[in-house]
Order: C-alpha cells, then structure tokens, then sequence
C-alpha cells in the first residue's frame, strides 16, 4: 500500500507560504497550476487550511480539463476521444473516459476497465504496458488510475495488490524525497536512454497515489461498515428478544 | 472526409469495413490501430471485380510510421486475399484507389486469448446486502419477541 503519511509529508517539504502552492519536485522550484490542482483534490481531505488557500491563490482562475473528472465536473472534462482519435491506446485516456462513462452510465465502460485489464496483465509482472511505455518507462499514475477504476467497480483484490506494488516500487523510502511517489519506474538496463525527468518523485504523481490510496481505504472502510452494522443489527436483534423473553 | 477509427481489440474477427470514398480514393479514411502494441497477422480479403480489364490497385497504408504494409497501388482482379505481417504500432489504413472495382473489404484475425478484450463488470459487493439483511433479521427477532 501507499503510505498516506509519508506521502504527506514529502507533499508538506514542497508547500512554499510564500507561493501558497506546491512546488513540482524538490530540485524544481515552478508552482505549476495543474500539480497543485491535483493536491488541491487531496488537501481538501487531508488539509483544508492548504486547500483553501491553493483555491483561493493559484487556481482561482484554472480548468483541469482531465483530472476535474475527480471533481465530479463533467462539464469541463474533455472526454478522450475528443484528446485524441486513437485514446484506447494511451493507458490514462482510457482511464479518464472509463470515470466519464461511468459517472454517465456509458455503456462502454465495461470495456475500458477490460482494455486496461489487458494492458496491465500483459505480461503479469505488475506494469501497465501502453503506446507510450517503451518510450517514457512504466508510469505510476497509470497504475494509480487503473487501481482507482477497480475501485469504483468493487474490484478491490486487484486494486489493492496494485497500490502495494505502486507503494513497493514508486515510493521513496528515504533521502529528500521521502514519502514521495516517483513518476516512473526505469528497469536498470535502459538507464542512460531515457529522460531523467520522471525518475523524481512529485507533487502530480504523489497527489494522484495519495487520492487512489483514499479512494480504496474509503470503499474498504464503507463495506466493511455495512458488514459490521449487519451483523450489529442481527445481534442486537437477537439481544433485545432474548431480554424480552427473559 | 470522414475519419473512422477502430480498435483492433474491440472488433469481432472477421468484420467488414463499409467502403468511405473521397476525391482521391474509392475507399480511405479507415483506420485500425491496436490498443496493445503487438504484432499480428492480419488477413485482408477484397471483393472485387474478375473481369481481367477491370484492374483494381489497392494498398495498406500506416501514416504514423509513413510506410506502406501493403505495397502502394498493388495490382488485383477478382477477390484477392493478402496475409500482412503487422508489428501493432501504428495504423493499419487499407486503401482503394480512384476507379477501382472493389466491392468490399473484409479483415479477420485471430487475437490470441491473453490479447482479447472482455468487458468488466462491477465486482459483487455483500456489504449493502449483509446490512440489510442484518437489518431485517434483527428487526424480526425484536418483533416476533414482542408478540410473546
């Protein structure tokens, strides 16, 4: 799993009070309005002094047109096919419009999970393979967005078993960046081939396994509530006849 | 000029592609792409006319990469079938071009079951169950222990 308090608190070492936003990485000092877009979706749970104030300062004025599907904003959200022609390729397209159909009812929605299925279980070593992984390495937030669609479709084993392995292998155990989730993972062999961008864990990323890491605790909190409560319900049922009986 | 676009993974094999004519082409405009970047074996059969004069020049086209999986203006009378080595990236573009006599195009494949798409359903959950019905039953035992 993701370590929600960790995560947090490599978020908290990139908050400048002066900027009222997070900054991107810990060696990059830019207050991109989509990075903090994301964590505003986050702090409203886990800081809403922070989230207020990033609405308030560097978003006031800002549209997500994707990651607004998380906002429930369906008008704003351009949905994939309009991104592009050919979005069933791309694993975060095809997750976005997966939300989109299923906040909508969509019939095809089945069928974005099972593309994504596909892409992930490729060749079962954990990593979602897309057009882009052969060019950018295995990405996090893809896996991130896979787990979160499992989630909305109750799919929890699998969801879980993904965020311990984002958690294994994306999140930094220590230095600068602790707690912090990487972008992408680079099998050693490729080292030298590929951008290093992606290798530093950031405020994107991190926001983004933190909302999965939420969206899965919560459903496992929610079903393991109604499991409890009917056995409550039984139980005193049965208490109270059995005092009535007495 | 319409642009159709259709993921490999999602069609049932075979499956006809209806003929989209432009100024250019008898049919263009129809692309396939793969949604897992693997290699395949597609079998592209045109129905077309077998009167020996009437000639008609086909071709598959991949503009993402800019080559030719079916060599440019290939020569065909009566149906034809062409078995093409596809490696999965790009698009795979059959073409017809202007005055041909091709009726119709057909493509199958066989996707091998670790590549086929299937549709997920929402997985089972008992918990809204499992509050129910602890709900009812608890519900019926303080009721029925009234009544005694």
């Amino acid at each position: 799993m993701i370590d929600i308090k960790s995560a947090l608190y490599f978020l908290d070492n990139l908050w400048s009070d002066e900027h009222g936003a997070f900054q991107e990485a810990i060696t990059i000092p830019i207050w991109w309005q989509l990075d903090n877009y994301m964590a505003w979706l986050v702090m409203r749970k886990h800081n809403p002094e922070k989230a207020r104030i990033i609405e308030q300062g560097i978003i006031s004025d800002y549209i997500s047109v994707r990651w607004c599907i998380f906002n429930d904003d369906l008008v704003n959200f351009v949905q994939s096919p309009d991104v592009l022609p050919d979005y069933m390729r791309y694993a975060d397209l095809v997750a976005l419009q997966f939300f989109y159909l299923d906040k909508t009812k969509g019939s095809l929605a089945g069928y974005h999970l099972g593309i994504l299925n596909r892409m992930y279980g490729l060749y079962h070593d954990g990593f979602i393979y897309d057009m882009v992984t052969s060019r950018e390495g295995y990405t996090a937030y893809k896996l991130c967005l896979f787990s979160m669609c499992l989630v909305k479709y109750n799919l929890m084993t699998l969801a879980g078993q993904i965020l311990d392995w984002v958690g294994q292998k994306y999140q930094v155990l220590e230095g600068a960046e602790l707690g912090g989730i990487k972008t992408e993972w680079i099998p050693p062999e490729w080292e030298g081939q590929y951008p290093t961008l992606g290798r530093l864990a950031n405020t994107e990323t991190t926001a983004l396994a933190i909302m999965a890491q939420d969206w899965y605790d919560a459903k496992k909190s929610s079903n393991n509530f109604m499991l409890g409560a009917g056995v409550g319900f039984g139980a005193i049922g049965a208490i109270t006849r059995a005092r009535k009986q007495k | 000029m319409a642009q159709y676009r259709y993921p490999l993974e999602l069609q049932t094999s075979p499956f006809a592609i209806a003929l989209n004519p432009n100024e250019t082409y008898d049919h263009v405009g129809v692309y396939i792409y793969r949604t897992l970047i693997l290699p395949i074996t597609i079998l592209l059969s045109f129905a077309a006319s077998s009167i020996e004069t009437e000639i008609s020049y086909v071709e598959v086209f991949d503009a993402d990469n800019d080559r030719f999986l079916l060599a440019e203006k290939t020569a065909i009378t009566g149906n034809t079938e062409f078995v093409i080595e596809w490696d999965g990236s790009g698009v795979f573009e059959p073409r017809v071009w202007l005055g041909s006599f091709v009726t119709s195009i057909t493509i199958a494949f066989n996707l091998p079951e670790n590549q086929v798409v299937m549709e997920i359903r929402p997985g089972f959950n008992a918990a809204p169950y499992a509050l129910a019905m602890g709900a009812v039953v608890g519900i019926g035992l303080v009721a029925t222990g009234r009544r005694k």
